[in-house]
């Protein structure tokens, strides 16, 4: 009886481990197949239902939030980036109308700007590529004045000269001035009377301008400076002469001239160079208006 | 099957109910089996269960096929929360690592969802479970529900073999007696 019984718990025990494995309920005797049976039954009948329908009324409410959620997102990032869309189509089309900006008349070959500024009698002006004498066509007005530092500013009216007394118009080009240009105030200088020059530089670091009259043997360097920025006393025709065999350091032509003189004329430092004698350089500086 | 099991696990995440009782219930006994063999109580094992279900439902939004089959993945985490159990209660973790377990929830045994038992039937069995006294209904959670051997599931009550075959065959026959009063059988 006893070994029976320890039969049966084995049996029960095979029995169960078969249902875990899958297999149909059996068993060498009649109750252990009960037995295997009312444990298949609570192997089909899985997890505890309370613990079960917790976990899915949970889950279940957090998930669906999850959901609404993602596509709560999913259309207002979509209507965000429709609205985002429609203010830009709308701000680049129905903004303030943009006002054409005035017709700029191209400028002439060297971005000059020409104006006319009526100059009282009493005054001179300083550009000396575009100084004219009376009665002389504005020769100067196309030619691109060579700078040096490549920054010229305007030519600006120049110092009073006492001159002769006649009133002038004269036609001051200028370039556009730039921020340095206004800054400095560019030097002004005298012109030769009845002479255009053939090349003016201005440098406005030294704050001197030289001048080139003609060519080759006949070519006449004229170099201005204001007499406050030299050591040479000022007054009006106070020579200092000097007369030298060495040509200048900063002749831009291939011919150099051979003499020199230095005067100082209306306030000006003004310096002549040339092939021609002294006496004609000093009269020629005596001579710039 | 697969394919059944994906159709399910994205109504799943879509907060589809019957979806998550069809995944939770067919995927309960082995995750608690895999829980009560890491922790030997099938109380706390039960509670590391839901809260497997709880963390790997809730990462669902973020869950992406990458071949590895669902089950695995239920493996990982309850193995992940064993030893964080084990940390908790101050005592080093067994020694867990998958390469012990290349199928640590292998259940062969019939879904319940393919069973004809209704939710009704369910809870009044779980019911009838919960009226045994606590050590036949222990050794019917680790040796029905968590399909433990009999030598595990000794090891886990600290018991002998022949006091397991001695509770569950208790258990069992209380149980008969409890579907034949509330008119419940196969």
């Amino acid at each position: 009886m006893q070994r029976t019984e320890e039969e049966k718990l084995a049996a029960l025990s095979a029995a169960i481990d078969a249902v875990n494995r899958g297999d149909p309920p059996g068993g060498p005797d009649r109750e252990t197949k009960e037995l295997a049976g009312v444990a298949l039954l609570l192997k089909q009948a899985g997890p505890p239902p309370a613990v079960v329908a917790g976990l899915v009324d949970t889950l279940g409410a957090e998930l669906a939030a999850k959901k609404k959620k993602r596509r709560w997102l999913w259309l207002t990032s979509g209507a965000a980036g429709t609205a985002a869309a429609a203010m830009l189509v709308f701000a680049l089309n129905a903004g303030p109308a943009a006002v054409p900006p005035p017709p700029l008349t191209p400028p002439p070959a060297g971005s000059v700007v020409i104006e006319s500024v009526p100059i009282p009698p009493a005054a001179s002006l300083a550009a000396p590529e575009t100084a004219k004498a009376d009665g002389q066509a504005p020769v100067a007005e196309n030619k691109t004045p060579v700078v040096e530092n490549k920054t010229p500013a305007a030519r600006q009216r120049a110092e009073a000269a006492p001159g002769n007394g006649q009133a002038e118009q004269r036609t001051m080009l200028a370039k556009v001035p730039d921020k340095a240009a206004v800054d400095k105030t560019p030097p002004a200088f005298l012109a030769w009377p009845g002479r255009e020059p053939d090349d003016v530089t201005v440098d406005k670091a030294a704050a001197t301008v030289r001048q080139v009259y003609g060519s080759g043997g006949q070519m006449i360097v004229v170099t201005q400076q204001a007499a406050a920025k030299t050591a040479a006393a000022p007054g009006d025709a106070k020579a200092a002469r000097a007369a030298e065999a060495a040509p200048p350091a900063a002749s831009s032509k291939a011919q150099s001239p051979t003499n020199r003189v230095t005067l100082v004329v209306k306030g000006m430092l003004v310096t002549v160079e040339g092939s021609q004698p002294a006496e004609e350089l000093e009269k020629i500086a005596r001579s710039l208006e | 099957m697969v394919s059944d099991e994906q159709a399910l696990i994205a109504k799943a995440r879509d907060g589809d109910k019957a979806a998550l009782e069809a995944l939770i219930t067919g995927y309960w006994q082995p995750v608690f089996r895999l829980a009560c063999l890491k922790t030997g109580n099938s109380e706390d094992a039960q509670e590391i269960a839901q809260e497997t279900f709880l963390k790997v439902f809730r990462a669902l939004p973020g869950y992406r096929d990458t071949g590895a089959a669902f089950k695995t993945y239920l493996g990982r985490i309850t193995l992940n929360l064993v030893t964080d159990y084990w940390r908790k209660k101050g005592r080093s973790p067994q020694v867990v690592a998958l390469a012990d377990f290349p199928e640590p929830l292998a259940d062969p045994a019939p879904l319940p969802e393919d069973s004809a038992l209704s939710r009704e039937r369910r809870e009044s069995i779980g019911r009838m479970v919960a009226m045994l006294p606590a050590e036949q209904r222990q050794t019917v959670e680790l040796r029905i529900y968590a399909a433990l051997s009999l030598q595990e599931t000794a090891r886990l009550m600290g018991k002998t073999e022949a006091a397991v075959k001695m509770l569950q065959q208790r258990a069992l026959k209380n149980l008969r007696r409890l579907f034949q009063e509330h008119g419940i059988d196969r």
